[in-house]
């Protein structure tokens, strides 16, 4: 394992080893060609302008060009609004996301009484000291836990990355870095950019350019119509 | 399909039979109404209780359209012995949301039973199904210029009335007390037969939705908080809207003033010069819905300085607690009752009344109003940005309607919390002669440590309450058990014997305020 990346792999990946300790490189990889996202329309939604600048930023890199995709004016009731109103509609459709805490909850709660699939929801608390990730997630985005993992396990400062799988016995991922004196990470858009395109490595250098420092506490989710 | 995303299975049940199971479902709901993907059960795991969300996590979930339906799920669960959950919205924020309260119990979604079956504008009636909202009863009442007037809790939007009065929640009106304005249930039996209470029974009746009582034993309470039945149909009243209702708020400046503010409401509500269940809100409570967060003033981790809630008081302009209180009926009615409270109020020599007009509009004195006058709204839900993480339990202990209980558990409660690195976001809500004691336990689930100081604290909340003679009247799911050793083995005995002659596989939510027939309580 790289000294210099020094974060801990605990729990158990799907070889069911646990306890086994991998490098970061190369986590993304292991897990590329498990579920592809179809192509169905995408639509953004970014709780505030810091959101869509980082977050945002990465779903739209990720995008091939041509894709179907549309942002939501950020932070915007109306666009909450809307996109509650389109988890109802009849349109196939692609809801991805980061929100403030209380505006998650209530999409989750209007994902669930529209009977939409939700495959990934996240909490996240990012402040100077450190960040720190809990995920519940299905399958089919395992590979953005695994990206989000590698980003922070790159350069991130302190975190914690906690994916709890509770839909299949023992395989919950767990982990945990303590690298002192870095900033916080532009985990944001590369957790975008991941979630966007579970299946393609993130390519890390075209986003440094795009991303912006996001500080606060979010849920992001991934929900599908 | 993709089964094998969700490996959960409901306790003690081999999966041959789940899947036998899972076909009848399919075969009479419709394989549209049977969720067994991860995908589809992901939002039934959103819970804010400190356990891992494995503990609460479904092994399906199933709605129905209809009581027949209803009748069905109950038999196939019976015959694989399945327990099921039973949600009518499922917006039961910090009490368990809308997960199962033990791991691989199904949850059985009533959302799609949404008929609003029967209001009487004239006798203030309305009858129901679970998955009626009352943002739809508010927009049917207003469609069909129907001058009645709701009671909700604060999400009121999506909440519903037959869930809310099955928790026994509260609302704001006169009519807050919610299980207090049942009028009428029905309930689908675990062994699948169709019980009504009260009038219900009497072929040809229709004094259902007016009279409570019925004849002989009145069961209706025995079916809320409980897990004998599901509900499939609540009757109700409404308060008829009155002419004029004028929503106050008062705003006291210390935090010591809690036993004068109680002192100085109950003789008030007692004698109905204000009707409707008062809130008395702490600063934090209302910092949090006019949308300041916690991070505005300070990241660094632990309880609030009182310094610096001392200065959120100061900028946002509020009270250390903040009275909410409604005055309804015509103009010269609500005119006479305003008088007597100044008077008191004046007596009291201290509290700055402040009207709607000179609160112009801002929060939190709009949403507040709201809920005192019967228009939905979700501004409440500011306090889960206060902190953030999505942590979030109610601890409601009950007290007296006196202002030194009320000191005493304010005082209690905010050692506690600040000890556990938390804050106190509380409120009093007035009832007849009673105080809920709501106290939001906000903590960030992102951080185990916190995680684990908040469960921490809650136990104590929970044991030092007690020792003192107090005991919550709802709680999450994780901690039902541990409430319902608070009120004593006897009634815990009669409890089990209950479940036992009506739901002998222990098919219906096990668990639910701790009943459960594998906790081997015996009369
Ligand atoms: C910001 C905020 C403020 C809140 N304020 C209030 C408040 O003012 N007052 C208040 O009471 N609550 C309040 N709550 C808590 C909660 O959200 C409400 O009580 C809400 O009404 C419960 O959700 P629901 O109506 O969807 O009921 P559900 O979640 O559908 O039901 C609640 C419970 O009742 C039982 N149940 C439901 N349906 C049936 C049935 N058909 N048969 C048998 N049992 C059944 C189940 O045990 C279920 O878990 C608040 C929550 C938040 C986040």
């Amino acid at each position: 394992m790289d000294p210099k990346r020094r974060f801990l792999l605990k729990g158990m990946l799907a070889s069911g080893a646990g306890g086994a300790l991998l490098g970061s490189a190369g986590l993304a990889q292991a897990a590329l060609g498990a579920n592809r996202t179809g192509r169905v329309p995408t639509l953004l939604l970014s709780g505030s302008t810091e959101i869509e600048n980082s977050f945002g930023a990465g779903v739209r890199a990720a995008l091939p060009p041509g894709a179907d995709f549309r942002p939501l004016r950020a932070g915007h009731v109306d666009a909450f609004a809307e996109a509650c109103r389109s988890l109802s509609g009849n349109r196939p459709l692609r809801l991805i996301g980061m929100l403030d805490d209380a505006s998650g909850e209530l999409l989750i709660a209007r994902a669930r009484h529209a009977g939409a699939r939700v495959s990934w929801l996240g909490l996240h608390a990012v402040d100077n000291r450190q960040t720190r990730h809990q995920i519940v997630n299905a399958p089919g985005t395992r590979t953005a836990v695994l990206a989000l993992g590698e980003q922070l396990g790159t350069s991130a400062a302190g975190f914690a990355l906690k994916s709890e799988q509770p839909f299949s016995e023992g395989r919950d991922l767990s982990l945990a870095g303590r690298r002192a004196g870095a900033t916080t990470s532009d985990w944001a858009t590369h957790l975008g950019h991941a979630l966007a395109e579970p299946g393609r490595p993130v390519d890390s250098a075209a986003l440094a350019a795009r991303s912006a420092r996001l500080e606060g506490r979010f849920v992001s989710f991934v929900i599908e119509v | 399909m993709s089964q094998q995303t969700n490996k959960v299975l409901p306790q003690g049940v081999a999966e041959s039979d789940f899947r036998a199971a899972l076909e009848q479902f399919r075969a009479l709901l419709g394989a549209e109404n049977v969720l067994v993907e991860s995908e589809q059960l992901v939002s039934y795991t959103k819970i804010m209780m400190p356990g891992d969300v494995a503990r609460n996590t479904p092994s399906a979930a199933v709605t129905a359209t209809s009581v027949e339906q209803v009748q069905g799920v109950v038999r196939i669960c019976n015959r694989y012995r399945i327990p099921v959950w039973t949600v009518s919205t499922g917006n039961n924020f910090g009490y368990g949301s809308a997960a199962p309260g033990q791991r691989g119990q199904i949850v059985l979604d009533l959302k799609k039973m949404n008929r609003i079956l029967h209001i009487d504008a004239e006798l203030g009636t309305a009858l129901v199904e679970p998955g009626v909202t009352y943002q739809q009863l508010y927009d049917y009442l207003q469609e069909h210029d129907i001058p009645l007037m709701l009671s909700f809790p604060a999400p009121s939007a999506i909440a519903s009335p037959l869930g809310n009065t099955m928790d026994r929640g509260v609302g704001y009106t006169p009519y807050g007390e919610h299980f207090l304005m049942q009028c009428g249930m029905e309930l689908v039996l675990a062994n699948g037969e169709i019980y009504r209470t009260g009038m219900g029974g009497v072929e040809g009746d229709n004094a259902w939705q007016v009279f409570k009582w019925g004849y002989g034993p009145t069961l209706d309470g025995m079916f809320t908080q409980a897990n004998y039945g599901i509900c499939t149909k609540l009757g109700f009243w409404l308060m008829p809207k009155p002419p004029v209702s004028m929503p106050i708020e008062i705003k006291f400046e210390e935090d010591t003033d809690i036993s004068d503010i109680v002192e100085f409401i109950r003789p008030l509500r007692l004698a109905q010069v204000i009707p409707n269940a008062v809130v008395i809100a702490g600063v934090i409570w209302e910092a949090a819905t006019c949308n300041t967060t916690r991070a505005q003033y300070t990241t660094e981790p632990g309880a609030t300085p009182d310094s610096i809630l001392k200065q959120i008081q100061k900028d946002k302009n509020l009270g250390a607690w903040n009275v909410y209180a409604c005055l309804y009926g015509t103009r010269e009615q609500v005119e006479v009752n305003l008088n007597i409270v100044r008077g008191a109020l004046q007596q009291l020599g201290k509290g700055k009344l402040v009207t709607e007009e000179e609160a112009g509009g801002t929060q939190p004195f709009d949403y507040r109003a709201k809920l005192m006058t019967g228009v939905p709204n979700l501004q409440e839900f500011g306090l889960y940005n206060w902190r953030g993480g999505g942590g979030s339990m109610w601890f409601a202990p009950v007290s007296q309607a006196r202002g030194s209980e009320c000191d005493k558990q304010y005082g209690l409660a905010k050692q506690i919390l600040n000890k556990h690195g938390l804050d106190y976001v509380g409120e009093f809500i007035v009832g007849w002669r009673d105080m809920h004691h709501v106290i939001d336990v906000l903590y960030d689930r992102t951080d185990d440590d916190e995680r684990a100081r908040a469960e921490a604290c809650f136990n104590e909340l929970l044991d030092e309450f007690e020792k003192r003679g107090y005991a919550v009247y709802r709680v999450n799911t994780q901690f039902q058990e541990r409430v319902a050793q608070s009120y004593g083995t006897t009634k815990r005995r009669v409890e089990h014997a209950l479940k036992r002659a009506l739901d002998p596989n222990n098919i219906l939510a096990p668990g639910k305020s701790g009943i459960d027939l594998n906790n081997g309580f015996e009369l």
